[in-house]
């Protein structure tokens, strides 16, 4: 459950720039907090796998599938990770 | 010591070709660039209507006969994996020892595994020939995922191709062990994970089981299509495919520097590239070979290392790290010292 510190580890990262990057992934223009991931197509499982890969790779965070896929907004995505 | 080791691989890919056009005519939002970009892969085989696994895998085992002039007579194990078996019973391996016209003093048997098939498969024939029991052993994989496919599921069906490999294995004299250490793990928890949920006894194909869903991302499935979690595959692959590795670095009291070539279950380019960067394999030893056949489930190890023979990229005496992980979950990985004895060696 929730996430666990990648034994690879990454940089600290800030919560907006987590943000931009995930935007930049997922080719998502204008992702923001507020943002409704649960019914949108483009929460699909390559756009949630590119996800884990982000937050393993940049910031070092190995999130549980099972917890990604509950997420309904961006800002719980973020909360996720305890920024 | 007398010990197994592969002579020669062979593998079989359908005619029928599905192209990423094809496929972005199919999904809104997934044009063919972007199926390149996230799946590695520019087409993918299947098979045409009234072709199934075994059809392919006796395409794939004639060709290894054909090429090496092997003697089919000397063949007296015969070892089938696939998840697309003809029918519950009877084997499909005994009607397979029949078409391919082995002898009847075959041992044959098939197992039931997914990408994890190779591994297992090399571990099951080595422990029958260096216990003496098999010489010469012809493991056939084949899977035809697309039968189980739903057209407008993309999350499945960008990925998974149609094919068979056959590897010739026999006994050899060697002063060490050409194949192995085999570290090999299964975690069942992860069952509903990648499945076919009907079809079998426990929930037999009848209405209920073909009634069809639309989930959120738009693919479409019923019970008796494949199902796919692929973030929970991730999870799964990512954090056990690194300890695998390691594990069997460490059984064979070596360091990634002494492997010539890692050869992974082959996927995905998404997560093939997470895998490589996260156990820092240099990329001119990280073979990736799928991109024109997708991924073949237990075939893809077997194509990416004959392609890899073929090409010169793999040479006498090198070192070979295998890893397959998925369907079960089921993972194994092992060695092979690739020294294929000559096709006219004396006994050959």
């Amino acid at each position: 459950m929730g996430c666990e510190p990648d034994p690879m580890g990454a940089r600290p990262m800030e919560r907006a720039e987590l943000l931009r990057h995930l935007a930049a992934q997922l080719e998502w223009p204008g992702l923001e907090e507020s943002t409704a991931l649960r019914d949108d197509a483009r929460w699909d499982s390559v756009a949630q796998i590119d996800t884990l890969m982000l937050l393993q790779r940049d910031v070092g965070v190995s999130v549980a599938a099972d917890d990604l896929q509950n997420v309904r907004t961006v800002r719980e995505l973020l909360d996720l990770v305890d920024l | 010591m007398r010990t197994a080791s592969i002579r020669a691989l062979d593998h079989y890919l359908p005619d029928t070709r599905l192209t990423n056009d094809e496929l972005a005519t199919l999904y809104p939002g997934w044009p063919s660039e972007r199926i390149r970009s996230k799946t590695g892969i520019v087409e993918r085989r299947v098979v045409a209507p009234g072709e199934f696994a075994s059809d392919l895998a006796v395409r794939a085992a004639e060709r290894l006969f054909e090429r090496t002039g092997v003697d089919r007579s000397r063949i007296d194990l015969l070892v089938y994996c696939t998840q697309s078996p003809d029918r519950f019973l009877p084997t499909t391996a005994c009607v397979l020892q029949e078409r391919l016209g082995l002898g009847t003093s075959v041992a044959a048997f098939d197992y039931n595994l997914g990408c994890s098939a190779l591994p297992y498969g090399l571990a099951i024939v080595r422990g029958l020939i260096d216990a003496g029991i098999a010489s010469t052993a012809l493991l056939l994989l084949a899977d035809t995922y697309s039968r189980f496919i739903h057209p407008l599921d993309k999350s499945v069906r960008t990925l998974f191709g149609d094919a068979a490999s056959a590897v010739l294995i026999t006994a050899s004299e060697r002063a060490t062990p050409a194949l192995g250490p085999f570290v090999l793990g299964t975690d069942g928890s992860g069952a509903q994970s990648l499945i076919v949920p009907a079809g079998g006894l426990r929930q037999p194909v009848d209405a209920a089981a073909l009634v069809e869903r639309t989930d959120l991302s738009g693919n479409v499935r019923s019970d008796a299509n494949l199902y796919m979690n692929g973030p929970a595959i991730f999870e799964f692959t990512a954090r056990r495919v690194p300890e695998l590795v390691r594990s069997l670095l460490s059984v064979a009291n070596l360091s990634l520097d002494d492997i010539d070539h890692v050869i992974l279950h082959q996927a995905s380019e998404m997560l093939l590239e997470h895998l490589r960067v996260t156990l820092k394999v240099r990329a001119d030893r990280f073979i990736r070979h799928f991109s024109h056949c997708g991924n073949t489930v237990s075939s893809t190890i077997p194509i990416a290392m004959q392609h890899a023979v073929e090409s010169g990229r793999i040479q006498a005496g090198d070192l070979i790290l295998i890893a397959g992980f998925g369907v079960g979950y089921s993972w194994g990985a092992n060695l092979i010292r690739w020294e294929p004895d000559p096709w006219n060696a004396p006994n050959f």
